[in-house]
């Protein structure tokens, strides 16, 4: 009986462990099929169409290589707005770095009410990238902006901040940086609570400076959020686009035409769909290089 | 760790395979079933389709897309549907702006809708991709069967979504660009209300320098920003003569070179607010009606909103054609836009859709559109007491109107467009800089649009 059992147990286990190891594959199955759908799907059209020319202007869509990328990186237009978006990343970075790991410490340290700033900071995150673009406006504005009107109590000039493209970049980094930095709080401030408190106070007690504190302990410890921070800092400012459109249009001359919203106005406006795939993939390569970058730097440092 | 990346592997391909399936079906059905939701799905031809609705009476039910809730007629079909109990009308609205797109992605599934408004410079880019239906032969047989209705239309109705012969749609409504003033600044002022642009600088500085104009406050307002279409642009260039080739505007032209010198000027004088160059057309339009402008070139469908909020019509604000150019009278023209209702190359039902267009442009119909938002093409509206009456400047504007020539366009319009905006914001940033030059450097890049 017991010899019996033993030799039918043989694939029966065997089909149990599968199906034990199915499970899962399962049950996320929906969801991998989710994001297949909406995102894998559009991406790898996107990524075909940026080899067809497929625009209103032309009849079918015939297979040209690698024309658009030849055509982009030809065109005035499009390294304008390269060189702009580059711009507007490293500095929304680096301001959205900064102020997000000073807020986290902030709010790290925060005993009383903790739990409602923690929320407070998160409101720009919440708020519309519409509601936004309106507010920065506002504030902005030659004539009736907040910004102007404090310049003006201090008795300084006016600044035209829409109509002069430098500073019209200025405050879009601005606007994307207000919203993006929440989150990067968050990520930041939760690296932050993982560290052992103990470490911080034997280094107290060992007579170690802020400084110290800092740059020997707090930061080594959390490479790995800020790796993570960085990632979600970089994808959020190369793909900001419901912001700009509002606040500047990608105006004045194109100084705030980042690549996003060169991708709209080529692929919506001009209804140049494939050189809009092609400005889509440029995109995706910055991103996905940048990803790879920060990892392989947080991991060593880890 | 393998065997577990080559499982989700596997299972990311079947999705794929599965999505990739999905739509290629549903496309094909897409094509074959719903277009124009016949409730009989025997009959598989467009043309015999169209036979049973006419012969018998077969319910159809026609999709249409208004750019702007606007446009909509007040009673929502509720008539049309009581007159034609056959036909079911859905309307839905899909805004101007994304129009073309959203269509050449239903028409690609083959779920376009029957009628959707667009920009009526868009037409000869969709004529390219085949998309769009060739109403001529109804157009024919209604004026035969019914010349008083068809004779009612202005040439305009047609002409604005005719291209390479055929007529694609009906222009219901027509959109002309007015000069407007504060004829109670130009009184107190002392001055003529311009009628030449070289006036319209002249008045500028005069009212600048009166003293009339506080702080805030300045003599003309214009539409400069990225995020707006440089249609009043273009609508002044067509204003002062400007010559188009083949739907292209030619800017190294007299006509050209003095628009340029017009906006350097307006920027050197200081008659526009000085954060021009990122204003969108609400708030050209805000500085207007907020008394922060004394002149403006506007839509017409905005004309209620001034009467609303700014004044009574002559009491502080009138309404006249654009000026003309010094020494070009001659080639001085009243232009318009339009937002033409197209048709669908993919309908089956050409004499439902035109009993929709029919009832759109009818005068019942479209009178109650016409009061309250843009003029019609519809003459018998335009000329009604009752007309006059809602909208006064009409009276005076009305031989203009007739005439009004639409803004050209070609199968490269949304790129010409880009180049012209990149034109005016150089021109306002640049005031010092030769107009000939200026004009010559975008020139070359519109040529090069080909």
């Amino acid at each position: 009986m017991s010899v019996n059992q033993q030799v039918t147990a043989g694939p029966s286990t065997k089909s149990s462990t599968f199906r034990k190891k199915s499970v899962p594959y399962l049950l996320i199955f929906p969801a991998v099929l989710f994001v297949a759908g909406v995102l894998a799907y559009a991406v790898i059209s996107g990524i075909l169409l940026s080899f067809f020319q497929y625009d209103l202007n032309t009849i079918g869509r015939p297979f040209v290589w690698f024309q658009n990328y030849i055509y982009l990186f030809t065109n005035s237009a499009f390294l304008n707005s390269l060189m702009r978006s580059i711009i507007f990343v490293a500095l929304s970075v680096i301001i959205g770095l900064i102020l997000g790991l000073a807020f986290a410490i902030s709010l790290y340290r925060t005993t009383k009410y903790g739990d409602f700033f923690k929320g407070l900071s998160l409101i720009p995150y919440l708020v519309s990238g519409v509601a936004t673009a309106v507010m920065f406006r506002f504030m902005f504005a030659s004539d009736v902006g907040l910004i102007n009107m404090i310049l003006d109590t201090f008795g300084l000039e006016q600044v035209l901040f829409l109509a002069d493209p430098n500073w019209a970049l200025f405050v879009t980094v601005l606007a994307n940086v207000w919203g993006i930095v929440p989150f990067t709080v968050l990520i930041l401030l939760s690296g932050i609570q993982a560290i052992d408190s103990e470490l911080f106070e034997a280094a107290i007690v060992d007579g170690a400076s802020k400084l110290n504190l800092l740059f020997k302990i707090l930061l080594p410890l959390i490479s790995p959020m800020m790796g993570i921070a960085l990632i979600w800092l970089s994808f959020a400012s190369f793909n900001m686009f419901d912001v700009i459109l509002p606040l500047t249009g990608g105006g004045p001359l194109r100084a705030t035409e980042y690549l996003a919203v060169y991708m709209y106005n080529v692929a919506f406006t001009e209804f140049q769909y494939s050189l809009g795939s092609t400005v889509m993939v440029v995109i995706l390569f910055f991103n996905v290089t940048l990803s790879v970058i920060y990892l392989k730097i947080f991991k060593s440092a880890e | 760790m393998k065997k577990n990346l080559l499982f989700l592997f596997v299972f990311l391909l079947i999705g794929m395979l599965t999505l990739a399936a999905c739509s290629s079906n549903g496309g094909e059905e897409d094509a074959s079933t719903d277009e124009g939701s016949v409730d009989n799905d025997s009959n598989d031809s467009g043309e015999d389709n169209e036979q049973a609705s006419s012969d018998d009476g077969e319910n159809i039910t026609l999709t249409v897309w208004f750019g702007r809730g606007d446009f909509i007629p007040e009673d929502n079909f509720e008539t049309f549907h009581e007159e034609n109990p056959n036909i079911t009308v859905e309307t839905d609205v899909i805004p101007l702006e994304q129009s073309v797109s959203d269509f050449i992605r239903n028409f690609n599934a083959g779920n376009a809708p029957d009628i959707f408004q667009t920009y009526h410079e868009n037409i000869p880019a969709l004529n390219t991709q085949n998309a769009l239906y060739d109403m001529t032969s109804q157009y024919e047989e209604w004026e035969a069967n019914d010349p008083d209705s068809y004779n009612k239309l202005m040439p305009q109705a047609f002409d604005v979504t005719s291209y390479d012969g055929a007529i694609h749609g009906l222009g219901v409504h027509m959109g002309p660009r007015w000069h407007v003033y504060r004829n109670d600044l130009f009184e107190e002022a002392g001055l003529d209300f311009p009628e030449t642009w070289d006036d319209v600088i002249e008045s500028g500085i005069a009212l600048r320098d009166s003293g009339l104009l506080e702080d805030g406050q300045y003599a003309y307002a214009i539409v400069a920003g990225a995020d707006n279409a440089p249609n009043w642009f273009q609508s002044q260039f067509q204003a002062m003569g400007g010559e188009y080739v083949d739907g292209v505007p030619q800017m190294d032209t007299e006509a050209g070179h003095y628009l340029i010198d017009f906006y350097q000027t307006l920027k050197k004088e200081e008659l526009i607010h000085p954060e021009s160059i990122s204003w969108t057309s609400g708030e050209m339009r805000g500085a207007f009606i907020g008394e922060n402008a004394a002149m403006a070139t506007i839509g017409d469908n905005i004309f209620p909103v001034i009467k609303e909020d700014l004044s009574e019509y002559g009491e502080k604000w009138v309404a006249s054609t654009q000026p003309h150019r010094p020494g070009a009278e001659d080639k001085w023209r009243p232009n318009a836009s339009s937002w033409p209702m197209v048709v669908s190359q993919d309908i089956e039902h050409p004499e439902a859709v035109t009993k929709v267009l029919q009832y759109l442009i009818d005068t019942e119909t479209v009178r109650e559109v016409a009061h309250r938002y843009q003029p019609t093409t519809n003459s018998e509206v335009m000329t009604e007491q009752e007309y006059f009456e809602a909208k006064p400047w009409q009276e005076e504007l009305a031989e203009p109107f007739g005439e009004a020539e639409m803004i050209p366009s070609s199968t490269v319009h949304p790129q010409v467009m880009s180049v012209l905006l990149e034109l005016m914001q150089y021109t306002i940033t640049n005031p010092d800089e030769d107009p000939a030059s200026i004009a010559e450097t975008y020139q070359a890049q519109l040529d090069d649009l080909g």
